[in-house]
């Protein structure tokens, strides 16, 4: 293969910027929609454990129907279709006049997309750890709400940091697919940087080291938290 | 044990950056025509009227058949009795990774030469000229690169229009938003749904967007011609025996006036007619015999 290697390219100007400026947008997308995920994930999470039926019923819908449609579209549908939907001047507004419109529908829709997955794992660890802790708290006086939010909450969080730690990580590379709406995230910078110098194995090299690296980041900020809030001990039964 | 596990790293980063110089062979191409008699055309699929499948999916368009006519003169030159065309479909993301690896042999679409590029394929002579304008909705009322001050445009990243329009917009001090879109299509979507007033874009790829749109009445092609993007067919490196081929055969074509008889062929019918940007670029390849 007559392929010329060129690391410098990534030093040199406008190059650097670029991969640079990805990165801050990988990071902006990351951080907001993984925290959409995790509060519209933990609300639908403790409805997925309600004992009003309506109210279940409704979490349920919401995670089978964000969960099984493939993010790709539910991203096309959030940046196209929705502002069809919308009354004129509305819809106007959010393709236009909105900050950043593209950047804004992309945290949404991974948000959202990712809350479904969020939701799951709250049920399953308030399931696991704190649903049959709940009459004994309603028995000494607690209100429901306040049964959730000073017992089972604590303990069913403190259960599913791991696999938070996964969700986390997979919404950090799913940011990658809000090129595909025109956000210049890191995949886009690369592919950019690709376009004008011919040089795509250098910038996706770095890319992936840069993804690498933010995953690693990732894991390590989630285990200080687990630490913190006793996750393991949690886990170990050592309560 | 680490140690060989770092030599084996070492050694595979080492065939990364040393490894390809000492790989390339002289005349790859050459040598595979003599031995297998096949030639591998890289083609757009949807580049109207440039290089795209026809209704019966056959590659088409003003690139292939100056291509096919290319082809006709590798055969006439090295004596081959057949040559055997192997169509592979190439995107603006696959197209240079593709040339360059040796898949295709030429690049029969319409790719901007420069000399970035240039370090990692080379060039056939200009085949075509472009230059970047404004597709709108009729109804915007704009009709210059003035018109676009406090209104949001639309731009493909990768290309050359997103620098052009950085420049017109220091230029002329305009106040724009800029929406950056992943393709074509996704700049004429931006148009029609008003998300962007206008897509900037060099105006080769406005053909096959018109015809693409449901409501082609609605749209306009305006603006002054802006920029220099001159295009030309890739061929992989290290091939001085075909890219002769492929320059000689062109430059006849210039010189014959057959070149801009297939122009009229494929353009024609939209109007275009060869602009004098090319038509200088031509004469400069009129190389005398």
């Amino acid at each position: 293969m007559n392929y010329r290697w060129n690391w410098e390219i990534l030093l040199q100007e406008p190059y650097w910027s670029w991969i640079w400026s990805g990165l801050e947008w990988t990071l902006l997308i990351s951080l907001s929609s993984w925290c959409v995920a995790l509060v519209v994930g933990t609300l639908f999470g403790i409805a997925r454990t309600a004992s009003n039926r309506a109210v279940r019923a409704a979490a349920d819908i919401y995670v089978g129907l964000f969960r099984n449609v493939p993010p790709l579209v539910q991203l096309f549908l959030w940046y196209s279709v929705f502002p069809e939907v919308l009354p004129e001047a509305l819809g106007l507004w959010v393709k236009r006049d909105m900050p950043s419109p593209q950047f804004v529908t992309a945290a949404v829709a991974i948000g959202l997309f990712m809350a479904a997955r969020v939701a799951e794992q709250v049920r399953a660890g308030i399931g696991a750890v704190g649903l049959r802790l709940l009459p004994a708290a309603l028995a000494t006086g607690l209100r429901p709400w306040q049964a959730y939010r000073l017992i089972l909450l604590p303990l069913g969080l403190r259960a599913i940091t791991k696999p938070l730690t996964s969700e986390f990580l997979i919404t950090v590379k799913m940011s990658s697919i809000a090129l595909t709406i025109g956000v210049l995230e890191l995949t886009a910078e690369s592919r950019h940087i690709e376009n004008y110098t011919f040089q795509g194995f250098e910038a996706f090299g770095v890319a992936t080291l840069i993804y690498l690296l933010l995953g690693l980041g990732v894991t390590g900020v989630m285990s200080l938290v687990d630490r913190y809030f006793g996750g393991d001990k949690l886990r170990r039964g050592d309560r | 044990m680490k140690a060989k596990h770092a030599l084996a790293v070492a050694a595979v980063l080492s065939m990364g950056i040393a490894a390809p110089a000492a790989a390339q062979t002289v005349d790859a191409i050459v040598a595979k025509l003599r031995a297998t008699g096949t030639l591998s055309m890289g083609y757009r699929e949807t580049l109207l009227p440039t290089s795209y499948l026809d209704e019966n999916k056959k590659p088409t368009g003003y690139a292939v058949e100056m291509c096919h006519r290319i082809i006709d003169e590798v055969k006439k030159e090295l004596k081959l009795p057949e040559i055997k065309v192997n169509y592979v479909p190439v995107t603006i993301q696959t197209r240079q990774a593709l040339v360059a690896n040796g898949t295709i042999d030429i690049e029969c679409g319409g790719t901007v030469n420069t000399f970035g590029r240039n370090k990692q394929v080379d060039f056939s002579p200009v085949s075509y000229v472009a230059a970047s304008q404004l597709l709108v909705l009729k109804k915007s009322g704009i009709a210059d690169f003035k018109d676009l001050n406090g209104k949001i445009v639309a731009v493909a990243t990768g290309g050359s229009s997103e620098p052009e329009l950085k420049h017109i917009i220091e230029e002329n001090k305009l106040n724009v938003r800029v929406l950056t879109v992943n393709d074509h299509a996704a700049g004429l979507i931006a148009v029609e749904s008003r998300r962007a007033d206008a897509y900037f874009n060099d105006n080769a790829a406005f053909f096959s967007l018109i015809k693409q749109s449901k409501a082609p009445d609605n749209l306009a092609v305006v603006g002054p011609e802006y920029g220099y993007s001159p295009q030309g067919f890739m061929v992989p490196k290290n091939n001085p025996t075909f890219l002769w081929i492929v320059n000689h055969a062109m430059g006849q074509m210039f010189k014959s006036g057959e070149a801009e008889k297939i122009y009229n062929k494929w353009f024609g019918p939209f109007g275009a007619t060869v602009g004098p940007k090319l038509k200088a670029a031509w004469e400069t390849f009129s190389y005398p015999e």
